[in-house]
């Protein structure tokens, strides 16, 4: 007698996959849906021409020329700037520095966020007194914020980063909370409690994973958003310095010379659609995976 | 599912509207600066009357008329006057309120004849004494007078009479009309109110009638000015406008009919638009400085090395729009003396700059050029950076605010190499080595420091002939190129931009705009 499988080999490994980790699955499918592909697809193009700028670029994106403003031509498909650049090199170096901005501040930022939000399961005075701060911080619009950390560090990488972080802090912080102060009251935690299940398991195994959906979707915004800080500040000359190219430090440029060379801001704004355009995608699909169960 | 489709697709229709505003927007632009854009220069016919309404960026500050401050750029020679002031075009010193002067073969005195018909605007005389407490305010330290180093040689002022005086000085000076230039003549009956903005009593063609700080000052036409019937206009309000970009904004749309403080790139784009047209006034050197004690710019070879990698016409066309001469000396070309064959010493030559560096035995050094916070230093930078780049230097850019600029300015320090920027070159040589930091030769910005450089600023200074000043300059200009402390990127004059319907403003030599005889060819108000 042979034991027959009650499902297809196929199926099992699914459910497998599904018992194991729910989370990362439900997260997964988002990348199923045809939003999610096109998302994914501009972002994946769009990191992989940053990672591989220099192979694919070899003379860096600095080659000056004595040509200068000229349209898009076969050679140049975004034209040249004033010094006689390339823009579509320069646009995707530029790439190279938003993306190192984007995906390291907003997970930064999510994660500080999420832990101030839950330092109340430590002590609910410090978590009453860090929810205050996080609403000093909200009162700080993204480009105040960026311009007074400009002013004080200086223009450059570095305070676009902690502006993006620090901007992220709030919504993150609140979420958390919320999920927090939701949870708490609930039987299975009071009887967790009850149990003397430390306070540091009980938020890693149960509070957390209820916040983690508005958390991820919510860093997916982010990362919208944090494209637009980046050349927000770069527009008003406050982000990376040049000759160091970004999206927004390209704009800039591109704004200076709109009445003699109007094809300038084309290519480095399109570039910025699409990366904001990618980002809101994938925010949309994880938004619809999460809310899918 | 039905309800999140539509967002989906009015995502992706909001992403192609943007694309298409984009392109609009650009052919928009496109048509607005095509070849019809406007060459046009001159200005509509003269006609009286009318009220002229101008810009500038900084607020007035009345109380600061003898240290050329920009925010009486507009005001001060419209309703002040000064002894001489130098022609543009010559270079050599016109009589304003001074009607005749004989400086002493040795340059060590000079004798100056008042006329005799100007009057205050309150009513009172001008005399020799009121120009003699002038020149004391300029003399005393505490005022921060741009003339004060020369007003120091000053050992005696004498007045003759009430329109006649005489002035001698410790040391030959030839330069004492840069002294007069900057030097507008105040009366001293009201001096001290000028600084709240009242009372503020010139001799020029227009009246100072009111001053809301931060806000509009307002000018109006005095009536019994010597020459009244050469005043076109009936008043003139200045606006003051702190964003550059709101300039712009206001000139093209007629608010305001000429400003000051726009940046150049934007002045240079709009005059290309018919109806309006470009106005050349002062001008500056822009220096690459090194000092002279840091490594390894303390050898004269890596300085000269650095001056002949740098493509000295790419920054004249690709960032001053061919609005500026590609120049290795800081003077006006109308300096007595002005050689030039010596202004194209550092040509572009990248291969001898690579020699130079390999006989210094300098390779692949990194540091930091300082630059200021503007498009255009920024952008003079990236070439510079780009040609060192070239011949294996790695420059690292420190960007400045003004105020930190200035800062390090006066602590005599740059910290770094620097694109060196507000750098006027209205002055004549005999005065700039005398007072601008990076020629003295006592506290030196760029540490440059011995006897034989002393010698050759105080032959530049104290020459009193024109053919002693031509052999002084070739010779200071001679060890200027070879040491290449301060070698001059570019010179290039400051740009703003007029409606055509405004015509006879008049710049002064040190950049200054003088309003008295400005017309508009359609007057209003």
């Amino acid at each position: 007698m042979t034991d027959v499988p009650l499902t297809a080999p196929g199926a099992a490994a699914t459910a497998t996959r599904r018992r194991l980790n729910p989370t990362l699955s439900r997260y997964l499918s988002a990348f199923r849906t045809p939003r999610g592909v096109i998302g994914l697809s501009i972002l994946g193009i769009m990191v992989l021409a940053a990672l591989l700028a220099p192979v694919l670029f070899p003379g860096g994106y600095d080659q000056q020329g004595s040509n200068a403003l000229t349209g898009p031509s076969a050679q140049h498909i975004f034209g040249v700037d004033e010094f006689g650049r390339d823009i579509f090199i320069r646009s995707v170096y530029g790439l190279r520095v938003d993306l190192s901005l984007i995906l390291t501040a907003v997970p930064l930022s999510m994660a500080v966020g999420t832990l101030i939000g839950l330092a109340g399961a430590i002590s609910e005075w410090l978590g009453a007194g860090l929810q205050r701060v996080l609403d000093v911080v909200i009162g700080f619009p993204g480009l105040i914020l960026g311009i007074c950390l400009v002013a004080i560090l200086g223009p450059g990488w570095f305070p676009l980063f902690l502006t993006i972080l620090i901007g992220g802090l709030p919504t993150a912080g609140r979420l958390a909370r919320g999920a927090w102060l939701t949870q708490q009251g609930r039987e299975y935690v009071l009887a967790a409690r009850v149990l003397g299940v430390p306070p540091r398991k009980l938020l890693v195994r149960h509070v957390l994973p209820n916040a983690m959906d508005a958390i991820v979707v919510n860093g997916a915004v982010w990362m919208v958003i944090g494209v637009y800080i980046e050349a927000g500040l770069s527009i008003v000359g406050l982000g990376v310095q040049p000759p160091t190219p970004s999206i927004g430090v390209l704009l800039n440029n591109g704004l200076r010379f709109v009445t003699q060379a109007p094809t300038y801001i084309i290519g480095p704004g399109v570039v910025l659609l699409l990366l904001s355009v990618g980002f809101s995608l994938i925010s949309d699909a994880l938004n619809e995976a999460v809310n899918r169960r | 599912m039905s309800s999140r489709t539509p967002a989906w697709r009015t995502r992706l229709i909001a992403a192609a509207a943007s694309v298409a505003l984009l392109t609009t927007a650009a052919c928009s632009a496109a048509t607005d600066s095509g070849p019809g854009g406007g060459k046009d220069t001159a200005a509509g016919p003269v006609r009286d009357g009318g009220t002229l309404t101008v810009a500038q960026a900084s607020d007035a500050d009345p109380g600061s008329f003898l240290k050329t401050s920009v925010g009486n750029i507009l005001s001060e020679y419209t309703v002040l006057e000064t002894l001489t002031l130098m022609d543009a075009k010559t270079g050599k010193p016109k009589g304003v309120l001074a009607k005749s002067w004989k400086l002493a073969p040795d340059a060590k005195s000079i004798d100056i004849t008042l006329r005799d018909d100007v009057t205050f605007h309150s009513g009172r005389k001008l005399t020799a004494r009121d120009v003699i407490f002038t020149l004391k305010k300029v003399r005393d330290p505490a005022t921060g007078a741009a003339g004060q180093a020369i007003a120091q040689q000053i050992t005696s002022m004498k007045a003759e009479g009430d329109h006649e005086l005489k002035l001698t000085f410790s040391k030959p000076t030839p330069n004492v009309f840069d002294l007069f230039e900057t030097a507008p003549i105040l009366n001293p009956a009201t001096y001290d109110d000028y600084a709240a903005g009242k009372n503020v009593d010139g001799t020029g063609r227009f009246v100072w009638k009111s001053w809301t700080p931060g806000g509009r000052i307002a000018l109006t036409k005095y009536a019994k000015y010597r020459d009244a019937k050469n005043t076109h206009l009936d008043k003139i309000n200045i606006q003051v406008i702190n964003d550059p970009t709101a300039i712009v904004s206001a000139i093209r749309s007629g608010r305001v009919q000429y400003g000051v403080g726009a940046a150049a790139l934007d002045a240079r784009s709009l005059s290309k638009q018919p109806g309006y047209a470009l106005l050349s006034s002062g001008g500056s050197a822009i220096p690459f400085s090194m000092d002279v004690t840091k490594a390894p710019f303390d050898k004269k070879e890596v300085r000269q090395a650095v001056q002949y990698a740098i493509d000295r016409r790419r920054i004249v066309q690709q960032v001053e729009g061919g609005h500026a001469d590609a120049t290795s000396l800081p003077w006006k070309k109308n300096a007595v003396g002005y050689d030039a064959g010596q202004a194209k010493h550092y040509g572009y030559q990248p291969d001898k700059a690579k020699k130079l560096l390999a006989k210094a035995g300098v390779k692949g050094a990194t540091f930091k050029v300082v630059t200021l916070n503007t498009p255009e230093a920024t952008s003079i930078f990236q070439i510079v950076k780009n040609n060192l780049a070239a011949v294996g230097l790695n420059a690292k850019p420190e960007v400045l605010s003004a105020t930190e600029y200035d800062g390090r300015i006066a602590k005599r320090d740059m910290g770094a190499p620097a694109v060196q920027m507000m750098n006027s070159n209205a002055l004549l040589p005999a005065s700039a080595v005398t007072s601008r930091p990076e020629f003295v030769p006592n506290d030196n910005l760029l540490h440059v420091k011995s006897p034989a450089y002393t010698k050759l600023v105080k032959n530049v200074s104290d020459a009193s002939t024109p053919a002693a000043q031509k052999k002084a300059l070739h010779a200071y200009n001679a060890y200027f190129l070879d040491q290449a402390f301060a070698v001059p990127l570019i010179t290039r004059p400051t740009l703003t931009v007029r409606s055509t319907s405004v015509g006879g403003i008049a710049p002064t030599q040190t950049g200054f705009l003088n309003l008295g005889q400005a017309w508009l060819s359609e007057p209003k108000g």
